[in-house]
């Protein structure tokens, strides 16, 4: 039933109903209009004819019955009038007279009665106060109805002719002029029957055609009309339902059909929109939730309406919550608040603020308020954007800590420091370089004339930076100069100086001084204390040498003494080989001591070097071969073969013999082996030089021996060495110009090395040193 | 029945002034010239004294003083240790700290290079008897 009346409801609110509602109700009072003046018109000429046939036929009836008047027969008019009322569609016919007496009638019972003057017949002519005399044919006729069907009624009068007034009878006055009425009645059931049928038939027709043209108009209106809207009607609830998939069908070229073209035009433009609404509705919502800041939006009353994920991450605010607790943990409004500034003034204010975040710790931010507008132009809420700078103040800390320790070290600097800008202006200058060059800051800083800081060499290369001239080297290093203070005395310094760029230019040098007034101090003292030590060294160590060659002596001397006094032969061998051995001892003694205390320029002269090592090997060869060690020969055949060999032959056999010598000696004190291999090796330096090594299979040294190696008067051989040999050896490579240096490995052996340059001869300083060194040549 | 003293010196001239010395005053003598060796001494001659030098190649006098300290059997024989150390160019050093300290004690005697006969033999006979 419900579903019923929704239809219904459905249906007569359809624009299609309305119209065909309106065109069927046009449609219809125009058929019934139409059709009435139709049938109007239609009975009216009938009636019309009816009507004339009535009038022809009275006059003909008057016409047949004049004779018989004016023959005064009656009879003969009477049944004439009885044939004529017996006429098919004749009920009456009647003749009156003046009088309105009946003079003859089809029914012969009325003759002679008086008719009324208000009777039916009468009425049409005498409705008036006085009876026409000219009637005319629409008045004389009059519809009653009978008893079975509608009756027409026609008067017409006879009148009055000279004929009639002139007969014989003379019945009529001669002023009368009307001498009675012929009246006919007719019936009008042929007339009444044939209208009903013609009313029926158009009415068939009218409702036939109207059913027709509605049914077309319907038909048209339901699928040209009703069933476009109905869908373009559907499509729009569902367009206003945000369903935007629906796409009318197009069925016509017709406004309709346009319309639907454009809805779905409209409904795709709405739909892109909407899309494109939603999608940068959700990048905003992205931005508003991801972008790297704190946002939030707050009401006047400083209450958050909104915030972003960030918010909640750091400061752990929730909405409804005011600003300030949530970004300061307060019970009240910040005193600095700018926000209160955008809602008063409604423009954006930036601040920076420190608050506290979740677990307590500072957090600072810049916040950008910027207000928010309704549509009356007043600001309702303000958006508080925030950006941590809390790494950016930590930065800043950092670099004010860093500049305030860079500046302490620069001020508290045992060095003197001096920086200048661009222009060549002084800058820095710290405390020691106050205390250095006795100026005072005051009236050093920004003063241009930098020579008077910076040694020559350094202001050059400031001004050919500033000159834009390449540099070499941007940095001078350890210069050993001297600089004048203020009051003009010299000062011994190391400068050390750099030229500082940024992206290629020059933007400024800094100098750094150090102070050698007290190294050059204590350099002479340490020279001077050297020269005392060495000497004091060289006196003790010769004193202990001497005491125990004095020990040796003494001892053998005791052995001796005994020998003679108990005449032990074997006793007395080994006693005076004591006595013996220790004389050669001073002899060796002083020979080094010579060696060691004289300058003595190398004398040069060409050389095979294998052939100077194979002499010294040989030397040496019965020696070792006592003590079952082996001296092998490593010799490099092309050594000197390439270019000749210039040495100082005497200095450098001294060497070779003093370190076979000492490698016999460490292959003697080693027990671990029977025997031993000592190895003399010659190669050609790929640095253009020579290189003499002497390896051993012996004892090797212990850590502290190899730290004293080269100490004067130290010796692992009791009283056989004189502790100078090495010092001898390395003096006399030093005066080559070579280098010496060992290896060693307790238990192993030992490996020294002399690298010697090629040399050259000279004659000229041959011939001089020549006569310098007899004494020396006399020794060996 | 005379004491034995035993010699350790790397140098074969103190070994043989030193020997003869002792023997022409009436002590056995028996000698080594390293520590090794006179540790090995030691234990096979049961000297009744050690004249021990302070500086040897292979093992030095101080440790073998230290290993015969340290050792039950051996801890009971006398040492006199023979010095060159106080006149030595490398400085004069306070060597004694070397040779005893809390767990180690000092050398029955100390005599120093170059060695005087009489003080020498004054010595031995203080902690040998004659």
């Amino acid at each position: 039933m419900t579903r019923i009346r929704e239809k219904w409801t459905n249906l007569h609110r359809g624009l299609g109903f309305r119209i065909a509602l309106s065109v069927g109700i046009i449609l219809l009072a125009s058929y019934v209009v139409f059709l009435y003046l139709l049938l109007d018109v239609q009975q009216g000429f009938y009636l019309d004819q009816i009507v004339r046939e009535a009038a022809r036929f009275s006059s003909a009836v008057l016409n047949s019955t004049y004779s018989n008047m004016l023959h005064d027969d009656p009879e003969a008019t009477k049944s004439f009038l009885q044939d004529i009322g017996r006429q098919k569609g004749v009920s009456d016919v009647r003749i009156y007279s003046h009088d309105g007496l009946i003079k003859f009638s089809n029914h012969p019972e009325e003759v002679g009665r008086k008719v009324n003057i208000e009777s039916e017949a009468c009425v049409s002519c005498h409705s008036t106060d006085k009876p026409f005399s000219e009637v005319i044919t629409d008045k004389r006729t009059r519809i009653h109805h009978g008893d079975h069907d509608r009756i027409l009624g026609m008067i017409t009068p006879i009148y009055n002719e000279t004929s009639c007034y002139t007969s014989a009878c003379h019945i009529h006055p001669k002023d009368r002029k009307v001498l009675g009425v012929l009246d006919m009645k007719m019936s009008l059931r042929r007339f009444d029957s044939h209208v009903r049928s013609l009313v029926i038939k158009v009415i068939l027709l009218g409702i036939g055609t109207f059913s027709a043209v509605l049914g077309t108009i319907g038909l048209y209106i339901v699928f040209r009309v009703h069933r476009p809207v109905s869908r373009l009607q559907l499509a729009m609830q569902k367009v206003a339902a945000g369903d935007f998939n629906y796409k009318t069908p197009v069925e016509s070229k017709d406004q309709l059909g346009q319309l639907a073209h454009a809805f779905n035009l409209m409904r795709a433009q709405i739909k892109r929109r909407t899309q494109e609404l939603l999608r940068s509705r959700l990048e905003y919502k992205n931005l508003f939730e991801q972008v790297p800041c704190f946002i939030s939006v707050i009401d006047k009353d400083f209450r958050i309406i909104r915030q972003n994920s960030h918010m909640t991450g750091l400061f752990k605010g929730s909405v409804g919550m005011h600003c300030y607790e949530v970004f300061k943990k307060k019970h009240e409004r910040c005193e600095d608040c700018h926000a209160i500034k955008t809602f008063s003034e409604g423009q954006k204010f930036i601040k920076e603020h420190c608050g506290l975040d979740v677990s307590g710790k500072d957090a600072n931010y810049v916040s950008y308020s910027s207000p928010i507008f309704n549509e009356k132009g007043e600001v309702v809420y303000s958006m508080l954007i925030a950006v941590d700078i809390r790494d950016r103040v930590k930065l800043a800390h950092e670099l004010q800590v860093s500049k305030d320790f860079q500046t302490n070290l620069i001020e508290n600097s045992i060095h003197g420091i001096i920086a200048t800008d661009k222009d060549g202006r002084v800058t820095i200058f710290n405390q020691a370089a106050e205390k250095l060059l006795d100026y005072e800051p005051s009236e050093v800083i920004g003063d241009r004339e930098i020579q008077r800081y910076f040694p020559k060499q350094f202001v050059a290369m400031i001004l050919d930076s500033r000159l834009g001239k390449p540099l070499q080297d941007n940095r001078l290093v350890e210069l050993e100069t001297v600089i004048h203070s203020r009051d003009g005395e010299p000062i011994p310094i190391k400068f050390s100086g750099l030229i500082l760029f940024e992206f290629g230019a020059p933007i400024g040098s800094v100098g750094f001084l150090e102070d050698l007034r007290t190294f050059k101090r204590l350099e002479r003292e340490k020279q001077a204390s050297d020269r005392l030590a060495v000497v004091g060294q060289t006196v003790a160590g010769l004193a202990h040498g001497i005491k125990n060659i004095i020990q040796g002596l003494e001892g053998g001397v005791y052995v001796v003494e005994t020998a003679i006094e108990d005449k032990d032969s074997k006793l007395m061998d080994r006693g005076w080989n004591m006595v013996k051995n220790n004389i050669h001892r001073i002899g060796d003694l002083v020979k080094d001591l010579l060696a060691y205390s004289k300058e003595r320029a190398p004398e040069y002269e060409a050389t095979d070097p294998n052939a100077l090592a194979e002499e010294v090997c040989t030397l040496f060869e019965i020696k070792a071969q006592e003590k079952s060690i082996v001296i092998e020969r490593q010799f490099d055949p092309n050594l000197g073969k390439m270019f000749q060999v210039f040495l100082d032959q005497r200095g450098i056999h001294t060497c070779l013999s003093n370190l076979i010598s000492n490698a016999i000696d460490a292959c003697e004190i080693d027990k671990n082996k029977a025997s031993h291999k000592i190895v003399m090796r010659t190669i050609e330096d790929t640095e253009g030089g020579v290189i003499f090594e002497v390896s051993d299979d012996g004892s090797g040294m212990s850590d502290e021996t190899r730290r004293k190696v080269f100490s004067s008067f130290y010796s692992t051989k009791g009283s056989r060495g004189t502790g100078l040999g090495l010092l001898v050896t390395s003096k006399i490579v030093a005066e080559h110009g070579g280098q010496i240096y060992f290896e060693s490995v307790q238990g192993v052996g030992t490996t020294f090395t002399i690298r010697l340059p090629l040399g050259q001869s000279s004659g000229a300083t041959t011939t001089v040193q020549k006569g310098d060194d007899d004494s020396a040549a006399s020794e060996s | 029945m005379p004491k034995k003293i035993l010699i350790i010196d790397d140098e074969p001239d103190v070994l043989i002034f030193l020997g003869t010395l002792l023997r022409k005053n009436g002590y056995e003598v028996c000698e080594a010239e390293d520590g090794v060796e006179g540790l090995k001494k030691v234990i096979d001659e049961k000297p009744d004294l050690v004249c021990l030098d302070l500086l040897m190649p292979e093992k030095t006098g101080i440790k073998m003083y230290h290993e015969m300290r340290k050792d039950e059997k051996l801890r009971s024989v006398p040492v006199i240790m023979v010095t060159g150390f106080s006149t030595s160019p490398i400085g004069y050093m306070d060597f004694k700290k070397f040779i005893h300290h809390r767990s180690i004690p000092a050398p029955e005697g100390y005599i120093e290079k170059p060695v005087n006969k009489e003080e020498f033999l004054k010595a031995v006979k203080e902690v040998v008897g004659e």
